[in-house]
């Protein structure tokens, strides 16, 4: 079969043509022509499809680069630093944010090891396994530099896999400022911290510098009641003069509370006590001035209350003398009971319910929710009226919370206040405690005593060798701690008195070279603490140094001759 | 309805194969520039058919039957039974008047019982889009609007179109079809297909393109051309523009090229070329363009037809382009058609600037370009 082309050639030639050789040469003319339209054709398609190509070739090089710019651009343009790094950890590539926190151009680092950067990682896989090991979605590493300084930064490391090779993304970010704001915080944390501490230390210095005068005027005043040839006038104005130091004195120890409470820095002691002693003691230091005010005081011991138990004695006192001596001072007729029993025996630990109920003034009921706040008496007269810093029951209740108790408060006005507190208590293993000796009231002596107060304030010594003398006692004076030792030498003392603060050589350093002197004696030798100072460590570190007791100035006499013969006795 | 063929033989029309004489109501003809510009042309018709209403126009290769020539002219005469006829006439000096002259146009034919319109337009001076829209504007939607654009050869010189006169440059003619009996078949299928990257116009105004992706648009059809950019505008058709609107995934519209300027490299299409359009460059062989052709013809046979009384006339509007690359083979996309439509069927028509078809599926006329158009007119 011809082809379609031949076909109509040779048609329309042979209409056209006339004889045979026309015929030929218009045929071969027409063949000839359409070889070289197919070739023309076939040259012009090529040359189209090598056009195109180099054409698709180029769109595609450009489309690739415009991507890779593009993105490029993004990564310049994040805050983050970006560092493409390989698996052995060199770096291939980092964006303009990481040159700029790592202070070093991208030639300079390419090449360079990622990890080297870093303080704290030896290779790449101590790295990457910190990294997963860290919960967060960044972790915190420093990057060197140079000087020794450090730039904090957060990383996260993610792998990021392309068709040609493994690589590791990893985002830094400069976290410098955050870091200076957290330390700002800290500085500013820690000093308000020491300003509390100054705080707190200006009120311990205060409360001693207070209490030295103090032991003075109580002292002296004291002194004044023994002697016998006062008229009764002047009984009462001594006898006022005592109440009123007193009274001062429980103001400075309120304050002094409340500041150590407010501080957090408030300690409890855990020592073995006689329960029922504390309390009876307590009531029948209350009973003079109940009597005097025709009150019927009570003291209601349960049959199942534990004798003896462990715990912090001097402040169950406080909290007993404080709800004792409110309920007294705001009852004017009737009477004021004190209620023990047990709440709850769990075998080691006891909870002891107290509960003080009088028959006094009562507190109103808009009033009750705010009795245990800072500064609030019922009512403002009634600080007026009947004194105190209005801090005694926030005292008690903190102190009770402390101590993982609880007080509540029950009133009706013109009837009565119950003021009912729960305190648990460790119980002591023996419950048949020896009794101290009773104290023989009648005529106090210690005759025969030899005793060295070493004491450092005139007034001071002057007051306790007073006592001292009173009750017969032979005293030697020692003005500091070198005296001390010095009359340790040609004197046997049977105890020392030993104020703590002193200058040159205070308390616990004389005790402590007291102690080490070679002869037996100076080891056996009781030497009791006479402080102004309130805080409990300070009884710590005088039973560190090797005191065996402590009284805080100042000294109730009775308080100080009950001390003076135990420590004698026990020795 | 009769027809009968003619072709003209140097200084008469004569008719094309058995052909018998009627008393025709329209007679088109079509031939090249240089041989319808001859005032005898059109003067040795009216004196043939002195009622028919005569329209012609300029062309760049005619076809008759199964023949396509160069530099002659042919013409047929139509004999409708039922249908009756209108015809209206415009001219144009310039592009943008391009709407204005086809809402004239719309407005100049009557309506009453418009069934179809047959265009014969300059193809040079004209924006074919807008030409069509214009004339669509005035037309109830379901007018079937079909024609082509006039051509000069490959010269892209000047072009004529005769309505009841001499044939003349810068002229727009319509025909209406009117009646119940008359029935309009078409279809419009290119063949070409677009190559190489997507190109965005960057700067255009109208269907003057300057430059495609921030270069000269001429320097392109350039480099692509090489030595047959000698051949400039002509040669430019090797490589239609398809284009279609950046956010479509559509197949765009092809544009052929109508003329350049070597002063300021811009290229002058038969239609629009909107700035920020993406355009392809195409290109075909011979296999698929006869298939294309193959195509149109189907289509338009698909359309129910009737065909109970006698002939039906097919005019073929086929773009200069595909002459271009069919060379010796382009009577092969004739007789393809040929072969598509019954032995009553018979084929006039000529090698155009541009075609004008509504779209079968959704009635749009559009201006098609690089297409083998269709439109077979049958009387019931």
């Amino acid at each position: 079969m011809r082809h379609s082309i031949l076909e109509r050639q040779l048609k329309k030639i042979q209409r056209r043509s006339e004889t045979p050789e026309e015929f030929q040469e218009q045929l071969l003319a027409a063949v000839s022509d359409s070889y070289t339209n197919f070739e023309n054709d076939l040259v012009f398609r090529d040359r189209s499809i090598k056009l195109m190509s180099e054409e698709m070739l180029d769109l595609n090089k450009r489309n690739q680069e415009k991507s890779e710019a593009y993105l490029s651009a993004i990564v310049n343009s994040v805050v983050d630093g970006v560092i493409s790094i390989n698996t052995s950890g060199k770096i291939l590539g980092v964006n303009k944010s990481a040159q700029k926190i790592i202070r070093k151009e991208e030639k300079e680092l390419k090449g360079t090891c990622f990890v080297s950067l870093l303080s704290e990682f030896e290779d790449l896989p101590q790295f990457i396994n910190a990294f997963k090991g860290s919960e967060e979605a960044q972790f915190l590493v420093y990057i060197n530099m140079e000087e020794g300084e450090r730039i904090p930064c957060e990383v996260s490391v993610s792998p990021f896999n392309t068709e040609d090779n493994q690589t590791y993304i990893v985002i830094i970010r400069d976290i410098t400022l955050r870091k200076k704001a957290e330390q700002e915080l800290i500085d500013a944390k820690e000093k308000a911290e020491e300003a509390s501490m100054a705080k707190a230390q200006f009120l311990s210095t205060m409360s001693h510098e207070i209490r030295t005068p103090m032991n003075a005027v109580i002292g002296m005043t004291n002194l004044l009641l023994l002697e016998d040839n006062l008229t009764e006038d002047q009984k009462t104005y001594v006898s006022t003069l005592k109440f009123s130091g007193e009274h001062l004195l429980t103001l400075i120890n309120d304050i002094l509370d409340f500041s150590k409470i407010e501080s957090g820095k408030i300690d409890f002691e855990e020592e073995e006590f006689d329960l029922f002693e504390l309390v009876n003691s307590i009531k029948q230091a209350y009973q003079y001035k109940a009597d005097e005010k025709e009150i019927f005081l009570k003291l209601n011991w349960d049959k199942n209350m534990p004798r003896c138990v462990i715990g912090d004695p001097g402040r169950l006192n406080q909290i007993l003398v404080n709800l004792v001596g409110n309920s007294l001072k705001f009852t004017d007729k009737g009477s004021v009971k004190i209620d023990a029993s047990v709440k709850e025996d769990r075998g080691n630990h006891v909870d002891i319910t107290f509960s003080i109920s009088d028959t006094g003034i009562g507190i109103p009921p808009d009033k009750l929710d705010m009795i245990f706040e800072s500064f609030s008496q019922s009512e403002s007269y009634t600080t007026r009226k009947h004194g105190g810093t209005g801090l005694g029951l926030t005292i008690t209740k903190q102190l009770l919370e402390l101590q993982k108790g609880s007080i509540t408060v029950t009133s009706e006005e013109g009837v009565g206040s119950v003021f009912t507190f729960h305190l648990p208590f460790k119980k002591a293993e023996s419950q048949t405690r020896t009794i101290a000796e009773p104290f023989t009231a009648t005529r106090k002596s210690l005759k025969g005593t030899s005793l060295l107060l070493v004491e450092d304030n005139k007034v001071n010594q002057y007051v306790a060798s007073r006592f001292l003398s009173n009750w017969e006692c032979d005293v030697q004076i020692a003005d500091d701690g070198d005296s001390a030792l010095e009359l340790l030498k040609s004197h046997n003392f049977d105890l020392i008195l030993m104020d703590i603060q002193m200058p040159v050589k205070n308390g616990y350093q004389t005790t402590v070279e007291i102690r080490a002197l070679p002869e037996e004696k100076y080891q056996r030798i009781p030497i009791i603490a006479l402080t102004a100072s309130a805080v409990l460590e300070v009884k710590d570190e005088a039973m560190r140094a090797g005191m065996n007791d402590f009284i805080t100035k100042p000294f109730n006499p009775n308080d100080l001759f009950e001390r003076i013969s135990k420590n004698l006795r026990l020795n | 309805m009769q027809t009968t063929q003619l072709i003209w033989k140097g200084n008469s029309w004569e008719n094309y194969g058995a052909n018998e004489n009627i008393d025709p109501q329209l007679v088109l003809f079509f031939g090249a520039t240089k041989v319808i510009a001859q005032p005898k042309i059109y003067a040795t018709l009216r004196e043939k058919f002195p009622t028919a209403q005569i329209l012609g126009c300029s062309t760049a290769g005619e076809i008759i039957e199964d023949e396509v020539l160069d530099g002659n002219a042919v013409a047929t005469a139509i004999r409708f039974d039922k249908t009756t006829l209108d015809v209206a006439y415009e001219f144009i000096d310039s592009s943008d008047q391009s709407y204005d002259v086809g809402e004239k146009l719309g407005k100049a034919i009557s309506k009453e019982g418009l069934k179809s319109v047959f265009v014969l337009s300059d193809g040079l001076a004209v924006n074919g889009s807008d030409l069509i829209k214009g004339i669509s504007s005035q037309l109830p939607k379901e007018v079937i609007i079909s024609g082509g654009l006039s051509g000069d050869g490959a010269d892209f010189g000047r072009t004529l179109v005769a309505c009841n006169d001499y044939a003349l440059p810068g002229q727009v003619a319509v025909v209406g079809f009117y009646g119940d009996h008359i029935h309009i078949g078409r279809g419009s299928i290119g063949g070409w297909d677009p190559f190489g990257p997507d190109r965005v116009v960057t700067k255009s105004k109208s269907n003057v393109l300057y430059e495609l992706d921030g270069k000269p648009a001429l320097d392109l059809y350039k480099k692509y051309l090489g030595e047959k950019a000698e051949e400039l505008p002509s040669s430019a058709l090797l490589f239609p523009l398809m284009i279609r609107p950046a956010d479509s995934q559509e197949e765009g519209i092809v544009r052929t090229i109508l003329a350049v300027n070597e002063g300021d490299k811009s290229m002058t299409f038969a239609g629009d070329i909107p700035e920020g359009y993406m355009a392809k460059l195409m290109m075909s062989n011979f296999d698929r363009l006869i298939d294309g052709a193959n195509e149109a013809a189907s289509i338009t046979e698909s359309q129910n037809r009737h065909k109970e009384n006698g002939e039906s006339l097919a005019i073929l509007i086929s773009c200069v382009g595909r002459k271009l690359v069919l060379g010796h083979r382009i009577e092969e996309e004739v007789e393809t058609v040929q072969s598509v439509f019954d032995k009553n069927t018979k084929q006039i028509g000529f090698y155009s600037y541009g075609e004008i078809s509504s779209n079968v599926k959704t009635d749009q006329c559009e201006l098609h370009n690089q297409t083998m158009t269709i439109t077979l007119i049958t009387e019931k």
